[in-house]
């Protein structure tokens, strides 16, 4: 009775200042179902994707048919994904006690992922003006 | 961890779903940069760590450092990879997009705004879109768009292209 009470208020809540960060029990419910769900797909099917992106997926699904709509997990969504990098920080923490696996590899890492990162942006803003360009072209 | 990192990941699905109609205006021009950009991102790092004499494990680690935490540490796993080289390589990744990312991207010509935002969340996820927002607001959407559709593609990609890789460069 009282979590329905709680739900309740906290949709109110959302819907009249949909930008407010709050976190309520419809939505991580919401969004806790679908992550089962989408775990469960995941081995039950057997599919290649693990199960947290068949969740996205899900998620993205039931939005689109309106079987959830957007007030119900916009602010639990919204304040998850601002607060991203709390939830890394104990793994953040093992990066410092885990320097000796980086010892003789850490120039080889640095430099791979800079030259890469610069590469990855050059090839997509240049594909990507192309095919504008082309659209641009025929229409 | 993975419970705390299933919720985060789930929630992309919202981005995604809020910039729909931008995204069926733009769709070739969304769809071609992303699958050019997530398959260089695989290609370039396991070939540049084989140039700069990274070890196996260190190729199977960071297939998805261009992609955001809780997908790029999930591809890593299924992979076998080592957890820390994934975790310095998506800040780095992250660091480089938001740091020099528009300033690359001006020095290479490119103009248009929505190939600015698309290249800087395709490489740099969320690190580089927190710059991508700042330049305005097509730019920052487009961003934010690039980062659940990299992170989605290359988890895909990923799984099968990195042994195929391994196998080709004899590794």
């Amino acid at each position: 009775m009282d979590t329905d009470t709680d739900t309740e208020i906290n949709a109110n809540a959302n819907r009249s200042t949909s930008q407010v960060k709050r976190l309520s029990l419809e939505g991580l419910g919401i969004i806790l179902l679908v992550m089962i769900l989408g775990e469960i797909l995941s081995t039950g099917l057997k599919l290649p994707l693990p199960g947290n992106l068949v969740g996205l997926i899900l998620l993205f699904l039931v939005l689109i048919t309106g079987v959830v709509r957007l007030e119900q997990v916009e602010a639990t969504a919204n304040l998850l994904l601002d607060n991203l990098m709390l939830f890394f920080i104990p793994i953040n923490l093992g990066l410092f006690y885990s320097w000796r696996d980086f010892a003789d590899v850490w120039v080889a890492l640095l430099a791979s992922v800079v030259l890469s990162t610069l590469l990855v942006m050059a090839v997509t803003a240049k594909v990507v003006e192309w095919v504008e360009g082309r659209r641009q072209h025929v229409e | 961890m993975k419970f705390l990192v299933g919720p985060a990941t789930v929630a992309l699905a919202i981005p995604l779903y809020k910039q729909l109609p931008m995204i069926r205006t733009n769709l070739s021009a969304i769809g071609a940069g992303i699958v050019c950009g997530a398959v260089t991102g695989i290609v370039s790092t396991i070939g540049l760590l084989k140039v700069f004499g990274g070890t196996r494990i260190t190729m199977l680690s960071l297939a998805g450092k261009s992609v955001t935490m809780p997908i790029a540490l999930g591809i890593t796993e299924k992979l076998g990879g080592n957890i820390h080289f994934i975790v310095f390589g998506v800040m780095v990744a992250g660091t480089i997009g938001g740091l020099v990312g528009p300033e690359w991207l001006k020095l290479l010509g490119v103009r248009s705004q929505e190939a600015m935002g698309l290249a800087i969340g395709t490489a740099a996820h969320a690190g580089g879109t927190a710059r991508a927002v700042q330049l305005g607001e097509v730019e920052g959407s487009f961003s934010g768009v690039a980062i659940g559709f990299c992170g989605l593609l290359t988890a895909i990609l990923a799984p099968w292209l990195v042994p195929w890789l391994l196998r080709l460069g004899g590794i």
